[in-house]
């Protein structure tokens, strides 16, 4: 029997590899991954971006503006100040005075896959770093900007305070920094192109310029008699509550009372998948609704004043 | 309908008594809008075939009540006026169903509930405690992101200002941060994007 038993052992060679190497990994990521002090009751989680001393987190996390610090792995703490937040994506950038930090390498876009082996990697409370893992579910292609962006979907648990973590990929590279709240209830990271994109926005111009179309809008459910006229059945659309006069919806002739149903041949079902599609310069096809009859009208998205 | 005679871009292109008429001509005459002179034996057949018709209704009544009947019609646009309208009121009903507006006589108003209006009602209610116009002008700040110090110079206050009115946006609107505030904000129409 005890000669069994150290033959099973035995067996799990590469099994014991594996967890030495996941706890290898999150020795190193310890490096970078820094435990964010707002002063509220649960801290959050940041990443070192850039060893000039740029760290980001989650901009939900951070209650004030103002006495923030970072605490590294080994105890040092650093105070930092809020070089801006962007509520679209929820990040938020610090930055600290005194270098010494070190940067979390990142994993570039081709060599992020679906079924990849990622590790999440918290710092929020005072128990030291917390690790979770998880595969990349799925990939979310997003076009905020030029360049390929996505949002990551895992089943890794990500615990309060886990947003702003990173997530680290089998390489031992960030392939995006984690949120719980963004992804309302399930597991997400923003994509390192994403990320890098906000950072340098805010680290240039304190904000993220976001398009402006000129409208306030509430999501409603469509009548039964509209849903069947549409090519795309979709169960809701956005009422348009007010038009800034002047504004490029203005301009375009829509008014108060359309219901926008879509952007580009894209279906809108709620505001957010609206603030994804404006983007400064473009023009687009905004399809909507009015007395149960589509129009599509042609607006040019302008820059948020 | 003499009333409409020499309004330019108007033209009757058919004339017929009750909805059991108008289905025939209507195909041939091909209209935009249907003018009727209300009955109320004949509303509810008048509306089932303008529906079936996919074409708007204009309806000169006498009885107020029927605006209800018409906010729950399925035509793709309607307009009730009383029955002593004046001809630029009609003109106006006219041009605006054949653009898919709705048109209705003031008194009217009050008589459409929400009940009536269900299919533009939204999925979220007023506020319990509504926001205050400066509070809506710092919620309109905080979605571009901006800190509290860059708030308090646009709109002249103290910083402390601005907190006491970032604290009253979270708490108005339920939510625990401002990001929060600022989609949550953005999903009750209360940002304009």
């Amino acid at each position: 029997m005890a000669g069994e038993k150290v033959s099973a052992i035995g067996r799990f060679v590469g099994l014991k590899a594996l967890s030495d190497e996941l706890a290898g990994l999150v020795e190193s990521a310890a490096a970078y991954t820094v435990r964010v002090e707002d002063g509220s009751r649960l801290t959050g989680t940041g990443v070192v971006w850039s060893e000039d001393g740029t760290v980001v987190t989650s901009s939900h996390g951070l209650e004030r503006d103002e006495d923030l610090s970072i605490e590294s792995s080994d105890g040092t703490v650093r105070s930092v100040t809020l070089v801006g937040r962007d509520p679209e994506s929820d990040l938020a950038v610090l930055k600290a005075s005194n270098t010494g930090l070190i940067a979390a390498p990142k994993e570039e876009n081709p060599e992020v896959k679906v079924g990849q082996l990622v590790v999440a990697i918290g710092n929020p409370g005072r128990q030291g770093l917390q690790a979770t893992l998880g595969l990349i579910n799925s990939r979310y292609e997003v076009q905020t900007n030029d360049k390929p962006e996505y949002i990551l979907k895992t089943d890794a648990v990500l615990y309060p305070g886990f947003s702003g973590s990173p997530l680290i990929g089998a390489t031992g590279k960030v392939v995006g920094l984690v949120n719980r709240w963004f992804g309302r209830g399930s597991s997400v990271a923003l994509g390192v192109p994403i990320v890098e994109q906000v950072v340098a926005s805010l680290l240039e111009h304190g904000r993220v310029q976001r398009g402006y179309l000129g409208i306030r809008t509430q999501i409603v459910p469509l009548p039964e008699t509209v849903l069947t006229a549409l090519e795309r059945p979709q169960a809701s659309g956005l009422l348009i509550v007010q038009v800034e006069p002047g504004s490029p919806a203005d301009v375009a002739g829509v008014l108060l009372g359309d219901i926008l149903i879509g952007i580009d041949s894209e279906s809108l079902v709620d505001v957010d998948g609206l603030r994804h599609h404006l983007r400064a310069g473009r023009t687009v096809q905004l399809h909507t609704l009015r007395g149960g009859q589509q129009r599509n009208v042609e607006a040019t998205i302008v820059a948020q004043r | 309908m003499s009333i409409l005679n020499g309004v330019v871009g108007i033209e009757t292109v058919s004339a017929v008594s009750g909805s059991g008429e108008l289905n025939g001509l209507a195909a041939s005459a091909n209209p935009d809008v249907i003018l009727a002179d209300d009955d109320a034996t004949d509303r509810a057949a008048l509306l089932s075939v303008a529906a079936e018709l996919g074409l708007p209704v204009v309806l000169l009544t006498s009885d107020r009540q029927s605006v209800r009947q018409l906010s729950s019609a399925h035509v793709p646009a309607w307009a009730c006026l009383l029955k002593e309208a004046e001809a630029a009121e009609i003109t106006a009903a006219v041009f605006a169903a054949a653009a898919g507006l709705i048109t209705l006589d003031g008194s009217m108003v009050p008589l459409l509930t929400a009940a009536n209006v269900r299919s533009v009602q939204t999925i979220y209610g007023e506020l319990p405690d509504p926001m205050s116009p400066r509070e809506m002008e710092v919620l309109q700040l905080l979605a571009q992101g901006l800190p509290n110090k860059v708030i308090a110079n646009r709109l002249n206050i103290s910083q402390h200002t601005v907190k006491f009115h970032v604290a009253g946006i979270l708490s108005k609107l339920n939510v625990g941060s401002r990001t929060e505030a600022v989609t949550i904000g953005a999903r009750r129409g209360l940002i304009t994007i």
